[in-house]
């Protein structure tokens, strides 16, 4: 038996005398984890309470003291066919896209994904969140699958798909412009060939997420 | 098969307890070697798994929820151990305190307290090698390098080992 096996054994046999916790310890630990979970989630919808009636009192109270959000005195957003420009209003909504080509074929068809500005709760700022939602029966993408984006200007990081398919690569760095309810993204560098082929092309505007289309949206049957 | 086997995983609501009695303790005894302190091992753990439970929806569909936990873990351990590093420099500026076992672990033999010297991402590296037997590829996913890199960390780190027990053995 050569040196370096013999040290291999010796190594395995002595990590392996270390104690493992108990049953009761690890019942124990598990009660404490989802204790911890719990309170965590509780902590985020309390907090997330807080900012939503922290709004409906602002929106309450200029309604109350008769202060005009717009020249007008009523919001008017822009119908979807005239969102145009690079602030956050204009990329965000609902878009549905086709992709054919796919390397693993289960991809192809339509996908729809909502990009909504603000992230972790915070309401302006770069990073947003995004809800990817692939065709029915496609491998490695959950329902509703979330990411984070990210805009500068004209350019948008995408970090979808990086615990699956796209796992250990950068973010896919795209330009975005948004004309006549169409969101066009052209990829600059994106080493992630599969997330390159969801994402890149046209995606027409279906719905505003701020509009009355809360939550993730659904699988594409 | 295999996917038969994720879906009913997934679709089971005590799923997770089921997968958290199975990989708790192996992922508490990989910490150890890590952080070479029990109790630490245990909260880091504990921290991952909280995460995992957040995600379980999504984390239970993976291949390997398993690396994806140890992946996790090991992140966390890291994250501790620069913090706890950090404080104990505070508190005392000797050099010497920095690979210097804890005094709970001085009973530790001489192998143990070989793989204790070394860096901490190489316990990880030696500790999912050889005490959890995993492939090299599964070690490289899990600590997010490739599989050349963790194959030459782990020929240095057997070498390491090799001139630290050598050593203790002449010096002993």
């Amino acid at each position: 038996m050569s040196d370096d096996t013999l040290l291999d054994l010796r190594v395995r046999e002595a990590l392996r005398e270390l104690p493992l916790p108990e049953g009761p310890e690890t019942q124990e630990a598990l009660r404490d984890v989802m204790e911890r979970a719990d309170r965590g989630a509780r902590a985020q919808w309390l907090w997330t309470g807080a900012v939503a009636a922290s709004l409906v009192l602002v929106v309450v109270l200029l309604a109350v003291l008769g202060l005009p959000s717009s020249p007008t005195g009523r919001h008017h957003p822009a119908p979807a066919g005239q969102r145009t420009g690079t602030g956050a209003g204009a990329y965000e909504g609902i878009y549905v896209h086709r992709v054919g080509g796919a390397v693993d074929r289960t991809w192809n068809g339509s996908w729809l994904v909502s990009l909504v500005p603000g992230w972790w709760g915070v309401p302006a700022g770069p990073r947003g969140d995004m809800k990817v939602s692939s065709p029915a029966g496609a491998r490695h993408v959950g329902d509703g699958e979330e990411a984070v984006f990210e805009v500068s200007g004209h350019r948008m990081l995408i970090s979808a798909f990086d615990q699956d398919v796209c796992r250990g690569r950068p973010p896919g760095s795209y330009t975005w412009s948004v004309a006549d309810a169409l969101l066009t993204l052209v990829p600059v560098r994106d080493a992630c060939l599969q997330r390159r082929r969801v994402f890149a092309g046209v995606w027409d505007r279906i719905g505003g997420v701020s509009q009355g289309l809360p939550g993730p949206p659904r699988r594409v049957s | 098969m295999g996917v038969l086997h994720m879906r009913q995983r997934t679709s089971d609501p005590d799923s997770f307890t089921w997968f958290f009695t199975r990989e708790f303790p192996g992922v508490v005894r990989l910490l150890s070697v890590v952080l070479h302190d029990r109790t630490a091992a245990e909260d880091v753990a504990q921290e991952a798994f909280v995460r995992l439970y957040r995600r379980w929806d999504k984390v239970s569909r993976y291949d390997s929820p398993e690396a994806w936990v140890r992946r996790v873990a090991l992140h966390c351990a890291f994250s501790w151990r620069r913090r706890e590093q950090d404080r104990r420099e505070r508190e005392v500026r000797a050099a010497d305190l920095r690979e210097d076992p804890p005094a709970a672990a001085v009973d530790h033999d001489e192998v143990i307290r070989a793989v204790h010297a070394l860096a901490p991402r190489d316990r990880a590296l030696v500790a999912l090698y050889h005490l959890e037997d995993r492939p090299l590829g599964e070690v490289a996913d899990v600590l997010g390098i490739s599989q050349g890199a963790a194959k030459v960390a782990l020929h240095r780190a057997r070498r390491r080992l090799g001139v630290l027990l050598t050593d203790r053995e002449v010096a002993g």
